[in-house]
């Protein structure tokens, strides 16, 4: 009989990869769930009787900070009331090492110093903290098929001449997981037996960001790439980020959807772009036998999914 | 010693000389002298290798008139080569500050012996260095380590003279061009992020001392402008001060080792090269325009990639002359009897062009007021072509991160002028002295006898005839210039100015060698040299990416050797 899984958080980017690779499963039968935000039809009563009724429970909330911690500290409720020492796969990010850098295993003290998202999945993880039954994942920046932030917005400035060679401030270390690589991940870890109470780096640095940004421009055919300047990327960030943001959370509310909107270039983007971080994930190839997707494949991949959806 | 025994400083990455507390040495693992393009891709490469690594350097963060008077010193023959305080940069990051950026490799005949040119030996070949030249281009941010039109680029691009094929020249290899990067300023974050370096500044070394024995270095003494003074104390040293500053720090070294450091027998300074470069004669194409590019290809990349005509390595041995490379040019800036508004344009804004690029656009001859006049005239009649043409230099160089690397013009007939750039043959009398005159530390300037020799003008005059004849005989053009003329205009300008090579040349015999096919001193073993001086031959290349490559591959024997 198939193992039921709920995944919390079914409808952005990883929620979708994960379903579509539940589904793809021959043991897994996905219950989408969404217990927050406009569309919720989970509170914690609902989610409490879902989770007597399933096998396990992947939470990959995304979105603001606020529905990150939410949707973490409903999940631990609704376990106090049942009980249930259910296997439960959250994945967090990698932000919460803040501004470390150098080599990054788990072990490494966790810092909310790059802003609100850390702290909220900084906040997220310690209301799981006392479940026995959890893996924990800490992903790098995703990118493939789905993936906005780190290639469909990524794709969208090299074709448009924004973004480039960013000179010394793109030489930071660039920690990347493909999403396909992510779900497999998250598909062992649900299977893992129940005495596992792990947390899992997932993603490394191959490369720097500047080479990420001519490697995907290539595949792209977004091509010579441009230098581009620190005056323009100061430019950017002082005069257009915050109108650009302005009108990519307005046509977000009218229209549902911002792909058409240019998007900022933010500091805390440049941040990561210079950050001199490596994940260390020796743990999750280990334990779960991770074979990584070498970075150009996933970027022809990525080339190809966007390609085929071009929006 | 071991990098945790130095935690103190190591929490100061970037310190000046003159805040250094002077009752404590500094210590490392490994000190390097000079914030070059050779200094910094060591520390660099040496960067969290656990080994601590002090890199000394004898500028401050800008230019300072005061520092850069270090550098002066004399020249025999002032019509052949440029003041020692010109084409050279006392400060952080060194001459990259004002480098030109073109970057290649040399090429594989280069590290031959080749009979035909004395004292030609290298004891390492091009595979020795092809596994760091891809990290070194990394380096210059000259983009892919791809020198080939076929490798550089995936589509296919118009050929540079439609029909041209030689038995002599190819035309299918390619000079990239850095940013130019300025090696200070671009990896400032890295060294300072590194947990294992720490960088003075400010700190002129001014002497080296030897071990009794002389077999080995026992300290450096650093001092600031105003006098004070610091000893350093590493396990290894490496000068990476440049072709010129490393034989004066050699030479003028003389308490245990009476001629110098690694100069027992006479080889410091001498075999002293720059290039062979000049602007000749006036190539007539019989080819439209548009079956001509002797512009930029952009490859993926973003990078500036030039081809050139190149001497085929096979044309050399049959003819035993050295390498040669020429560019299609535009005719010569000071003669207003091109009438081009823009190469006018250049001739009045010398004042605003920097010397070391303005003497060899302009020239050191003084103009008439006539000339000058017409000039002007020059600019009037084509307005819109100077406008254009300002435009793109303020947009595409001045205000660009990756510039625009030179000057090109399109002619509106397919005439250009040759602009050569050549090997210049090893010589032993031509050579980097101490002169008598000493700077404010007590240390003897040098003099500098930069001699050429008659195998150098016949590399240029014999590849020149072969250029002409091969233009002719395949009916491309013809290629009009007086052969008497060779010699004059190849020293026209004097030797080529920043690249010194050959002063601690590399090689197996220490009669006729300074250092080893590991840059060190044969004779002393914790010291070594990083820079164009260890170069046996100097190549058609520029050279800094062979530099940086070499420099990388210094680093890897260190870490060997210190594990
Ligand atoms: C105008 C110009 C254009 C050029 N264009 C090109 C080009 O297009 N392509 C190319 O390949 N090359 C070019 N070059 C040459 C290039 O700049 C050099 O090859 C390169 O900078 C050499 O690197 P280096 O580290 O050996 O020496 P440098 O860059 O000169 O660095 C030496 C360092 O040592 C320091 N130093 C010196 N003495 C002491 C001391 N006693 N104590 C402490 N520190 C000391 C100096 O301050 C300096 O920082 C050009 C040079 C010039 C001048």
């Amino acid at each position: 009989m198939k193992q039921k899984i709920l995944v919390i958080g079914s409808t952005n980017f990883v929620g979708k990869c994960l379903i579509e690779n539940l589904n793809a499963s021959d043991w897994a039968l996905p219950m989408p769930c969404t217990c927050i935000g406009k569309n919720r039809k989970f509170g914690i009563r609902e989610l409490a009787n879902a989770l007597y009724d399933v096998n396990a429970v992947i939470n990959c909330t995304m979105g603001t900070p606020a529905s990150i911690e939410a949707s973490a500290k409903m999940l631990t409720k609704a376990i106090e009331i049942t009980n249930h020492r259910i296997r439960i796969v959250h994945i967090s990010s990698m932000t919460v090492y803040g501004t470390a850098t150098g080599e990054i295993d788990e072990q490494h003290t966790l810092s909310d110093a790059s802003g609100r998202y850390a702290t909220a999945h900084i906040q997220a993880e310690q209301y799981l903290a006392d479940h026995p039954n959890k893996v924990i994942i800490r992903p790098a920046c995703e990118y493939g098929p789905y993936c906005t932030a780190w290639s469909e917005r990524i794709a969208r400035w090299l074709q448009s001449g924004r973004l480039g060679d960013l000179g010394a401030a793109g030489d930071g270390d660039c920690n990347l997981i493909f999403i396909e690589d992510l779900c497999t991940a998250v598909l062992k870890s649900v299977r893992l037996p129940d005495t596992i109470n792990e947390t899992l780096n997932l993603g490394a640095a191959t490369m720097t960001w500047n080479e990420y940004f001519v490697a995907f421009a290539k595949i792209l055919g977004a091509t010579p790439i441009r230098r581009i300047s620190k005056r323009r990327l100061m430019f950017e960030q002082k005069y257009l980020a915050a109108p650009l943001k302005l009108l990519e959370l307005s046509t977000q509310q009218m229209f549902g959807t911002s792909s058409k909107v240019p998007g900022p270039i933010t500091s805390s983007f440049l941040t990561t772009c210079s950050q001199e971080i490596r994940l260390l994930n020796s743990k999750a190839t280990t334990l779960l036998d991770m074979r990584w997707t070498p970075v150009h494949i996933g970027l022809e991949l990525t080339a190809k999914w966007l390609q085929e959806n071009a929006r | 010693m071991s990098i945790d025994k130095n935690l103190t400083w190591q929490r100061i990455l970037i310190i000046d000389a003159g805040d250094v507390d002077v009752t404590q040495p500094l210590s490392a693992d490994i000190c390097i002298v000079g914030s070059g393009a050779a200094g910094i891709s060591l520390a660099l490469k040496l960067a969290d290798s656990g080994l601590a690594v002090l890199l000394l350097e004898a500028g401050g963060l800008k230019a300072e008139p005061e520092t850069q008077t270090l550098y002066s010193g004399s020249v025999t023959n002032t019509l052949l080569h440029s003041p020692p305080d010109t084409y050279r940069q006392r400060r952080f990051g060194g001459t990259t500050t004002i480098w030109g950026g073109r970057c290649m490799p040399f090429d594989e005949i280069d590290f031959e012996k080749r009979e035909y040119i004395p004292h030609s030996d290298w004891p390492i070949s091009l595979e020795d260095l092809e596994p760091y030249y891809p990290e070194a281009n990394r380096l210059c941010e000259a983009g892919e380590y791809a020198y080939t039109m076929d490798s550089a680029f995936n589509t296919p691009r118009p050929p540079m003279i439609e029909g041209f094929e030689s038995e002599n020249f190819s035309t299918h290899t390619l000079e990239r061009f850095s940013c130019p990067t300025d090696f200070g300023m671009r990896y400032i974050h890295k060294l300072r992020s590194a947990r294992n370096i720490q960088l003075v500044l400010h700190a002129n070394v001014i002497n080296i001392q030897a071990g009794a024995n002389g077999k080995n270095i026992t300290g450096l003494t650093i001092s600031t402008r105003d006098g004070k003074r610091h000893q350093i104390l590493a396990r290894t040293y490496v000068l990476a001060t440049g072709g010129l500053e490393t034989a004066r720090l050699l030479l003028s070294n003389n308490d245990v080792h009476k001629n110098g450091l690694g100069n027992d027998h006479d080889v410091v300074g001498r075999y002293y090269m720059c290039h062979i470069a000049g602007t000749i004669g006036t190539l007539h194409i019989n080819r439209p325009l548009t079956s001509l590019w002797h512009g930029y290809d952009i490859s993926d990349d973003g990078v500036y990639c030039r081809r050139r005509i190149a001497l085929r390595p096979g044309t050399q041995r049959n003819q035993q002359i050295g390498n040669f490379v020429a560019r299609l040019h535009h005719p010569r800036i000071t003669l207003p009897e091109h009438k081009n508004a823009i190469l006018s344009l250049l001739y009045l804004a010398k004042p605003f062009i920097p010397y070391e690029y303005a003497k060899r656009l302009h020239g050191d001859d003084r103009a008439s007021f006539g000339t000058w006049l017409k000039h002007v005239r020059n600019v009037c009649a084509g307005p819109f072509d100077a406008a254009g043409f300002a435009w793109h230099m303020l947009r595409d160089r001045k205000f660009a991160d990756r510039k625009f690397p030179s000057i090109i013009i399109k002619p509106k007939a397919p005439i250009f002028s040759l602009d050569f750039h050549a090997e210049q043959q090893p010589n032993i009398n031509s050579r980097i002295t101490l002169g008598e005159e000493k700077d404010i530390f007590g240390v003897a300037r040098i003099n500098v006898d930069w001699r050429y020799t008659h195998g150098d003008v016949d590399t240029v005059s014999r590849s020149i005839a072969l250029l002409a004849e091969d233009m002719k005989n395949t009916k491309i053009g013809r290629l009009e210039y007086n052969p008497e003329s060779v010699e004059y205009e190849m020293t026209r300008y004097g030797a080529y100015g920043g690249h010194h090579i050959g002063t601690a040349r590399m090689g197996t015999d220490r009669h006729t060698s300074v250092v080893n096919s590991h840059c060190r001193l044969h004779d002393i073993e914790n010291l070594y040299v990083a820079s164009s001086a260890v170069f046996p031959t100097s190549s058609q290349a520029n050279p800094t990416l062979t530099i940086v490559a070499l420099s990388l591959r210094l680093a890897e024997h260190l870490k060997n050797t210190a594990a």
